[in-house]
């Protein structure tokens, strides 16, 4: 027979027969002890179990991988965040056919002084504001560069926001990182590329300084129903 | 790098006007080779926040030294999935020989086979890594694809239970 399950530990609902119903929670691993549980009546919307998720706990150990809610993050920084993807090419033209036809991604080349042949192109995977930041949360944009613009050799994947590049070099070999291109400036931006403890390469870009945090991807709180739309 | 945002593209995005969410990249996949090297490295110098994913969606028994995680990176609610638009989560596993190159997770159409998805892939240069897998009424379905250039994707069918109330899952309704 079907039932609906709800976590009692996350709030989590799943739906299935009693015979599959899994030992632990899909969503944070709580014991089949902590399900609430409901005769199926045709959907997991009309269920009428409902547990509040968890809130953010200030006091909860950062090394503890066990289920909470994410930590609060303070406001007025995005130091730390992944704020975009970076893949590279060979071929511009078959690249960008690729994610366009493929994925309907939508690609331009970054406006600077660059290489109009081998350009390096800013892509957008999904809705965004005229300004070219997502509009809505848990998806990025990212970069395609070509394969010879990096001048470091590693092959750098994604770009992290930081708040200050010069605060931060100096500590990244006490944790076992590499700062493999120290501070640069790039059209008035910051930059450096760094190497973290087990060798994945990174960019990262020193937060502008003509950022007020009132835009939508500074904020550090979204109220479930405030959508951005 | 010219990774500027401060003098933007000429124009606006395109409008994504409906409910769906293929090609969109939702998260990064980096591995590590020691644990609680890479938790100090990450969670000290920038912050992030790391919860071990349950076993039947990391392949690890609970407690274990070499942990498959979810990683929020900026501000996100209780299902790990981001709050706020502009940054990515992370999904972190032990690399069990050498280290792999990030590489990404995208969202693909939910109303047709995964196979339409392959099939396209091939047809503009990409391939297929491994089987395409056999597909569920009801469940999420992944494949790995590389593109030309051998970038590896991973494509992820979410399942029929998304109820668009989500707040990932919002599009252009203008």
């Amino acid at each position: 027979m079907k039932y609906i399950y709800t976590c009692f530990k996350c709030g989590f609902p799943f739906a299935v027969d009693e015979s599959e119903c899994p030992e632990r929670c899909p969503s944070c691993s709580a014991p089949k002890s902590q399900y609430l549980v409901e005769p199926w009546n045709g959907s997991i919307e009309k269920r009428r179990i409902h547990v509040d998720p968890p809130e953010p706990d200030p006091n909860w150990d950062k090394y503890d991988v066990s289920y909470h809610h994410p930590k609060h993050f303070p406001a007025k920084t995005r130091h730390g965040r992944v704020r975009r993807f970076v893949m590279e090419y060979s071929d511009p033209q078959k690249t960008k056919d690729f994610y366009t036809e493929v994925f309907d991604w939508d690609i331009v080349p970054v406006e600077c002084d660059q290489d109009k042949d081998r350009p390096e192109m800013f892509c957008a995977t999904g809705p965004g504001f005229a300004n070219w930041e997502p509009k809505f949360p848990s998806f990025g944009y990212g970069l395609l560069k070509p394969q010879e613009s990096d001048d470091t050799g590693a092959y750098p994947r994604f770009v992290v926001e930081v708040d200050n590049i010069d605060e931060l070099l100096p500590k990244i070999e006490a944790y076992g990182g590499k700062v493999l291109k120290g501070k640069y400036e790039f059209d008035g931006k910051y930059y450096a590329v760094l190497e973290d403890s087990e060798g994945n390469p990174f960019y990262v870009w020193q937060t502008p300084e003509d950022v007020t945090f009132d835009e939508p991807e500074s904020q550090n709180y979204y109220h479930w129903d405030r959508k951005p739309q | 790098m010219a990774e500027s945002v401060s003098k933007y593209p000429y124009r606006a995005p395109k409008k994504y006007p409906n409910k769906d969410l293929h090609g969109r990249v939702r998260f990064g996949y980096i591995s590590y080779k020691d644990f609680k090297r890479f938790q100090k490295f990450w969670v000290d110098l920038f912050g992030w926040d790391m919860f071990e994913l349950p076993e039947a969606a990391g392949g690890k028994e609970p407690g274990s030294d070499t942990p498959s995680l979810l990683v929020a990176t900026g501000p996100s609610y209780e299902t790990w999935e981001g709050v706020v638009p502009g940054h990515m989560n992370f999904m972190a596993h032990y690399a069990e020989g050498e280290l792999e190159p990030v590489n990404y997770m995208m969202e693909i159409h939910m109303d047709e086979p995964v196979k339409c998805t392959a099939d396209k892939v091939v047809q503009y240069g990409g391939a297929v890594v491994g089987e395409i897998p056999e597909e569920k009424e009801g469940w999420s379905t992944s494949l790995t694809v590389s593109d030309p250039d051998g970038n590896v994707l991973g494509l992820w069918r979410c399942p029929s239970s998304r109820t668009w109330d989500e707040a990932e899952a919002g599009y252009d309704k203008d």
